[in-house]
């Protein structure tokens, strides 16, 4: 899921003209004075991090000059919520605000539609306003082809109850929204709070914003994103370089498979067999030898920087992958990264045969059903 | 009646020259499919196992009857690549590639339907009918000719039970592969429609995983128009949160799209909801006795 940090989606709403207030980054104390003084006092300091919750955390805070700057900033860069860390600040002139209001419109792959949710409660969580007053949420859908315009967007927000320069500025960002989805590959867009400041200037005061993965490589803004994006666990940055799905879970059965599926089915067994999965690891499609090395050395590392890994367990169901380029993969894997744990290797599919083969010559044997192996897997585990 | 395809049904191959449309092509003329030609931009007049290249589907056409197209082309040019299949109105589009932005497809699936075509995926794993015609990349050793039909999100988790649903002695008659992409053109309900309808299958199983809302879809139209039995597995019990679409996704699904939630309204429905993928052919065996 390509969730967006604050002010990486208030670059993207700077490009296409959905207002922001005057804000500057910054990664370090320092950079956070200058940006102070720039901007001018009092200002928010905003940490910068991919989850909700930040209020709470205490990872937002208003300062009213440079001593106090000085004392929250540290802290802020420091934060984290749960395995998140906070990867930089948004500073942010302080303003004073009249009214929040809610704009969200999604990308709704199932009906091929988006929808637009405005609220005239805002900052709250929305959720709970559709849930006790849905007079005051209002929820639209248009087709993807529709040409949504000024017009639609002046009737929706009009429909709320707002009027004059308000609803000038909301329809204006509506319809900025929306060309904003169909250009840059964008799924969500939530603006919790749109902020209403004295003299009705509407401004976006937060920025969710989720792309489209599998986009990034046409949109170069999102690319530099990217590049500046401090990893929270770099194990699965090195695994997103190799081109395998990894998510690092908590036990010590280190597993590589085939399809997300698949995999997702091997974490479920474990489970179900009584064991503790150390990771989701898909090779993804047609996995070659050397990215079956590369993989084995990511769940390598998942067992030196976390719970050591008991027994790897290996799941292939060929299809578009070989199982002889996983055997050759599996076979040189002891040797080159010296892997010393037991391996449970299940092998069915394209090219069966010739992997079991290439398996038998490494002094090797492989299951061609998965539950006998992942049972195979959780006794090894269980009687470390 | 078969679904879809059948073993006279004719497949053009786009992407036939890279290392994923060679090796399939060929598994596909092993199964018994009709591959009658190939598209590789600039690579007209080649030949991939006998199959004949063009650079172009127009090029194709003028050889060949298509009825169905199956693309393998990296996921930059998957938008191009169906587009052009849709402009040369070919009724079937098997996209296997993974990865394809969302909106590409988005914009194909509709592009489609308005012309009454039917795309399958991306990221699909394909369709087989065992009478001999196998569109896509599964493995050839894990069908039979039997009763059952199987329409499945994942590709991998799918072969695990359509081989144990040959294991077991049902074999299918159709499998259908949805893809894995939150946008993809044939789903469920339709894969559920053609499977009441077709008087050869017998059973039907369901391979459904988190995420999204085509399951729940998928029970609420089984409860009102599916009266034959039901199998279903859902991948990612124990998966880690983090999917969802945040807020206004919360809103718009009401909370949907977990392992449990899927199954409880699917067992609401009358399906039969296997925990573990060897417990799918003995559930079938007991709702068809």
């Amino acid at each position: 899921m390509g969730l967006l940090l604050e002010f990486e989606g208030k670059k993207v709403f700077k490009e296409v003209g959905i207002p922001i207030l005057p804000g500057l980054v910054a990664y370090n104390l320092q950079e956070a004075i200058t940006a102070g003084e720039e901007l001018g006092y009092p200002v928010v300091v905003k940490g910068q991090i991919l989850t909700g919750g930040r209020g709470k955390a205490g990872l937002i805070k208003v300062v009213k000059d440079r001593k106090e700057l000085e004392e929250v900033t540290p802290k802020i860069l420091k934060g984290t919520i749960k395995d998140m860390k906070v990867q930089n600040v948004l500073i942010e002139k302080a303003v004073t605000i009249t009214n929040e209001l809610y704009i969200s419109s999604m990308f709704d792959t199932f009906s091929r539609e988006i929808i637009f949710i405005l609220s005239t409660e805002g900052g709250v969580d929305i959720e709970a306003v559709a849930a006790e007053t849905p007079d005051k949420v209002k929820n639209v859908r248009f087709d993807i082809d529709y040409e949504f315009s000024a017009k639609d967007a002046t009737d929706l927000a009009a429909s709320l109850g707002f009027k004059g320069t308000e609803l000038e500025q909301l329809s204006d960002i509506l319809v900025k929204m929306w060309n904003a989805m169909h250009t840059r590959d964008i799924q969500l867009v939530e603006v919790n709070p749109m902020a209403v400041l004295e003299g009705e200037k509407i401004i976006a005061l937060d920025s969710k914003v989720i792309i489209d993965d599998n986009a990034i490589y046409r949109n170069p803004l999102y690319q530099e994103f990217m590049k500046k994006r401090i990893p929270d666990d770099p194990l699965e940055d090195k695994a997103h370089s190799y081109d395998v799905a990894f998510v690092r879970l908590d036990g010590d059965i280190g597993i590589i498979g085939n399809g997300a599926g698949l995999v997702m089915g091997t974490v479920d067994l474990i489970a179900e067999f009584g064991g503790r999965a150390a990771n989701f690891l898909d090779l993804g499609g047609g996995a070659s030898t050397e990215r079956v090395l590369k993989a084995l050395s990511i769940v390598k590392e998942v067992g030196q920087t976390g719970e050591p890994i008991d027994v790897l367990l290996i799941n292939i169901f060929g299809g578009i992958t070989r199982c002889d380029h996983v055997a050759e993969g599996v076979s040189h894997a002891r040797k080159e990264l010296g892997l010393d744990m037991p391996f449970v290797v299940r092998l069915v599919g394209t090219k069966q045969k010739e992997g079991m083969e290439i398996l038998e010559k490494a002094g090797m044997n492989a299951f061609t059903e998965m539950e006998p192996a992942v049972r195979k897997a959780v006794e090894i585990a269980k009687a470390k | 009646m078969k679904i879809l395809v059948n073993k006279d049904t004719k497949v053009l191959v786009q992407g036939i020259t890279g290392n994923q449309g060679t090796f399939h092509t060929k598994a596909m003329l092993d199964y018994g499919t009709k591959v009658v030609a190939g598209v590789t931009p600039k690579r007209g007049g080649q030949e991939v196992h006998g199959v004949p290249v063009y650079n172009s589907i127009k090029e194709a056409k003028e050889e060949h009857e298509i009825d169905a197209t199956v693309i393998f082309v990296p996921a930059k040019y998957a938008g191009s690549a169906l587009n052009e299949a849709i402009d040369n109105d070919i009724q079937l589009i098997v996209c296997i590639t993974e990865e394809v932005p969302v909106w590409d497809a988005a914009r194909a699936v509709k592009r489609a339907k308005e012309k009454g075509i039917t795309i399958l995926g991306p990221n699909t794993p394909g369709l087989v009918s065992t009478d001999g015609c196998k569109i896509g990349i599964m493995p050839n050793s894990i069908f039979e000719p039997g009763k059952v039909g199987v329409v499945a999100r994942s590709g991998t988790l799918s072969y695990e039970v359509i081989r144990n649903i040959k294991l077991a002695g049902l074999g299918q008659t159709t499998c259908i592969g949805i893809g894995g992409d939150p946008s993809h053109g044939l789903g469920f309900l339709e894969g559920l429609e053609m499977f009441e309808k077709d008087p050869n299958t017998e059973a039907i199983v369901l391979i459904g995983e988190i995420g999204g809302t085509e399951e729940e879809h998928a029970a609420a139209y089984i409860k009102k128009h599916v009266k034959k039995p039901v199998v279903a597995f859902i991948g990612g019990r124990n998966a880690p949160p983090g999917k969802k679409m945040g807020h206004a996704g919360a809103i718009v699904s009401g909370g949907k799209g977990t392992a449990a939630s899927k199954i409880k309204v699917l067992e609401e429905a009358g399906v039969s909801v296997a925990r573990l993928l060897s417990e799918v052919p003995k559930l079938i065996i007991k709702r068809l006795e």
